[in-house]
């Protein structure tokens, strides 16, 4: 197992009487793309926001590589790249001189800046474009733009907020390629995010925040763990043989219901059904009906964090 | 360092990138200034004066009544005693004819340089210059030549009826005095004592053997032939016509020569003429107008427009903050000092830039001279320097204020707007400070406009001799900075980022 580069250790914000985030313990380790999913005000931004050197947890730590992050440390902040959620982009300036404006601030100048901003505009696709006033960009446009100039300084952890919002399917892709492609060259991610698919895809280990707690945080198949997957099914003649091979299957749990409806709760849908069909063949019993019900991320984020709507 | 010249390089590229800013910055307040100077005219910042103006140029050196006084200093003066009329002197007759020229002058009086000898040569007597016609003097005769605006007919003509009035009431006079002087004259007496014929009395007849004598005979008769006494009669009988004279005709004095002296007039009480000399108000700018009220103009309306500039600023931040990028920078190495600086340097700069073509186009288009007129370009600067850098300061400094209060571009405008609007009405951006009950005036002290004003005031030439006080433009200075210094303070104290 890698070191972990960014440590989260019982992290707690508090604006006035509202308690944002609730003793938020976890660790990135190096080299990994960690996902943070949560409704609405599950105190993700905020989080992002103490980690990104913008606010001061009201108790608790923040380290990166070992190094207490507080606003006040500017060389904290060299360390880390930030996508955010809102375009943050000068719309009167070009692609090039947005991606030279921030390397400046980072102390990159001259041909290694050049340098720098040329490889990004390549990876970012906007070679074409880098002359052209960012106002006149398109929305995927603007979002590749505002995930090159996190890129310009090569941070060591990259935070994105959100990266994908009100993007089309090409530069979602195109973000999704990038994010992996650095993640590939060894730069540890952050990514927030409502698209489950997505974190699901690029993520190793993914933390789920509710009402400022972090409910889980683990990786995808300990996380699906979490929740049976459910196959439902009907038989044309269920005999009482039947029905004791039935409750036999292991890691499975059998319930009837009234209309004939037979429900099996089992940890791994697919290697039940596997195993329900040979019973089946095996008995000589057949189905009338059958309906898979996997466990995803999404169910496990929904009984998680429950189906109440947030504001 | 460099982090804040990048900072400011930003700033300036997106204002120079937006052609509304720079129209606002520049063009507006020019053109604001260009408009309203030709709205409110010439008068502006003057009494209204509504006496009749006769404009005249003087070229007159010969002498008068006296070896001093050429005659046109005579009708001068007349004028100068005429009640609802002011006079102005023009120096040079290509003047004169550029303000007719240029209709702004309906008519001038030129007295020519051989005017005195003209009126010199005005005599009753045969050989003398007759200067009179029906309607008055004949202008050319007496060297006097009058311009007129053949726009402006009606106003040359009572100009004309005023400059004959002051004419007669100097040549006849002078005329008649002199006619009547010469009536005891011996040259006269004898003339008169060779027309008039006496009866000699019967007892003297034999005597004479004659019956008639001249009168002449009989003063040489009295001189018993010597020409001394003869000549000494002449002047007795001289004498005694103007006694005679004096007595019949005891109201006026025929040989007084001038108005006030053959009328015996007393002077009355009432307001005269005030003589002023012509002054080019006009400026020596490209527009060759309104030289004198641009100066009144130029320094209320660039004070009043580098106070805008808490609009500009407040907008910039505003905008910073709702795209998103303000946020962004602190995430970036800035500190929040390079942050405020990277803002206010690029606005302080604008600010001092705006002002600062504001006085070279209005020294280009208007002539505006700063301080004494033997001040060089460099002076001028080395002056006005610290009142634009003082007041570009304090605008800076009201500018942080209102973005450290405003939280979206409506608040900007409302807020800024009006604090703007209030402060120029009050500091005398509006209304000159001289214009306002003198009781008022000091209010325009609480503003850093009125301070502004003062410091520019100051500096303005205001005659050729001007010296501006010194320590009144850096008092106001101090002023300036100390506003700018205390409102920085508070508002970076109060300034929120996020």
């Amino acid at each position: 197992m890698t070191a972990a580069i960014l440590e989260v250790r019982e992290v707690s914000r508090r604006f006035g009487p509202t308690l944002a985030l609730d003793r938020v313990s976890f660790d990135v380790r190096e080299g990994e793309v960690f996902g943070l999913l949560g409704p609405n005000g599950a105190g993700k931004t905020t989080l992002l926001s103490i980690v990104s050197c913008l606010l001061e947890a009201t108790s608790g730590e923040v380290s990166l590589l070992g190094r207490t992050v507080v606003p006040s440390d500017r060389e904290v902040r060299r360390l880390i790249g930030v996508v955010p959620q809102e375009l943050a982009l000068y719309g009167e300036l070009t692609a090039r001189e947005n991606l030279c404006f921030f390397g400046e601030l980072y102390d990159i100048r001259g041909p290694e800046l050049s340098r720098r901003v040329d490889q990004i505009l390549a990876a970012i696709g906007l070679e074409d474009k880098a002359g052209d006033r960012v106002r006149t960009f398109s929305g995927g446009m603007k979002r590749r733009l505002n995930l090159g100039i996190a890129l310009v300084h090569r941070p060591r952890l990259l935070l994105l907020d959100e990266p994908t919002v009100g993007v089309d399917p090409q530069s979602r892709n195109h973000i999704f390629e990038e994010v992996r492609r650095l993640n590939a060259e060894g730069m540890t991610l952050v990514y927030t995010s409502h698209y489950m698919e997505e974190v699901q895809a690029l993520c190793s280990r993914i933390g789920i925040m509710d009402l400022g707690r972090l409910a889980a945080c683990d990786t995808l198949p300990r996380l699906l763990q979490l929740l049976p997957g459910t196959i439902r099914f009907r038989v044309v003649s269920l005999t009482p043989i039947l029905r004791e091979q039935l409750k036999k299957l292991p890691d499975a749990v059998l319930s009837e219901g009234d209309d004939g409806l037979l429900e099996l709760e089992c940890g791994d849908a697919k290697a039940t059904v596997v195993e329900l069909m040979r019973l089946m063949q095996r008995t000589g019993s057949e189905l009338l009906s059958l309906d898979i019900e996997e466990t995803n991320l999404e169910r496990v984020f929904l009984h998680l964090t429950g189906r109440q709507l947030r504001d | 360092m460099n982090i804040i010249w990048t900072l400011v390089k930003k700033e300036l590229r997106l204002v120079l990138r937006d052609p509304v800013s720079l129209l606002l910055l520049f063009v507006l307040p020019l053109l604001f200034i260009v408009v309203f100077g030709l709205f409110v005219g010439e008068s502006f910042g003057q009494k209204p004066d509504k006496r009749l103006r006769i404009s005249l140029v003087d070229l007159d050196r010969g002498s008068g009544l006296s070896q001093s006084e050429p005659w046109s200093h005579i009708v001068r003066r007349d004028l100068a005693e005429t009640a609802n009329i002011r006079i102005e002197i023009i120096d040079s007759l290509d003047e004169a004819e550029r303000l007719i020229h240029e209709h702004k002058r309906a008519a001038i009086l030129v007295f020519g340089r051989e005017f005195s000898e003209r009126i010199n040569e005005c005599s009753f007597l045969s050989g003398g210059l007759n200067p009179f016609h029906r309607d008055g003097v004949y202008l050319d005769k007496v060297g006097v030549e009058l311009m007129k605006d053949e726009k402006q007919p009606a106003t040359a003509a009572v100009i004309e009826q005023v400059a004959q009035v002051s004419l007669l009431r100097v040549i006849l006079p002078w005329m008649i005095g002199r006619a009547f002087e010469r009536l005891s004259d011996p040259d006269f007496i004898q003339i008169l004592g060779d027309k008039v014929n006496l009866p000699v009395p019967r007892q003297f007849q034999l005597l004479l053997r004659k019956q008639k004598v001249q009168l002449g005979e009989l003063l040489k008769m009295a001189s018993g032939g010597d020409p001394e006494q003869a000549q000494m009669y002449k002047k007795k009988v001289g004498d005694g016509v103007q006694a005679a004279l004096a007595k019949q005709f005891e109201n006026y004095n025929l040989r007084g020569k001038t108005w006030a002296s053959l009328t015996k007039s007393r002077e009355e009480a009432r307001e005269g003429a005030e003589v002023q000399q012509y002054e080019n108000r006009e400026g020596s700018g490209l527009l060759r107008y309104g030289g004198e009220h641009y100066k009144y103009l130029v320094p209320m309306f660039v004070v009043m427009f580098v106070f805008f500039l808490v609009l500009i600023a407040g907008w910039v931040f505003v905008a910073e903050r709702r795209q998103g990028t303000l946020r962004r920078l602190q995430t970036t190495p800035l500190t929040r000092g390079h942050i405020l600086m990277g803002k206010m340097i690029p606005c302080f700069a604008l600010s001092v830039g705006q002002t600062l073509f504001l006085l070279v186009a209005s020294r280009w288009l208007f002539g505006i001279h700063w301080g004494p007129k033997n001040w060089s370009i460099a002076e001028q600067l080395a002056w006005l320097l610290p009142v634009v850098l003082s007041t570009s300061l304090a605008a800076m400094g009201l500018a942080l204020l209102i973005a450290a209060v405003a939280r979206s571009e409506l608040q900007v405008a409302i807020y800024g707007g009006l604090l703007v609007l209030v402060l120029a009405v009050v500091g005398g951006c509006v209304l000159p400070r001289e214009m306002m009950p003198e009781n008022t005036q000091f209010i325009t002290f609480l503003t850093p406009q009125g301070w502004a004003l003062d410091a520019y005031s100051e500096l303005l030439a205001k005659s050729e001799s001007y010296q501006p006080n010194t320590t009144i433009i850096l008092h106001s200075c101090g002023v300036l900075a100390l506003v700018g210094a205390v409102s920085l303070g508070l508002a970076s104290w109060l300034l929120r980022l996020d």
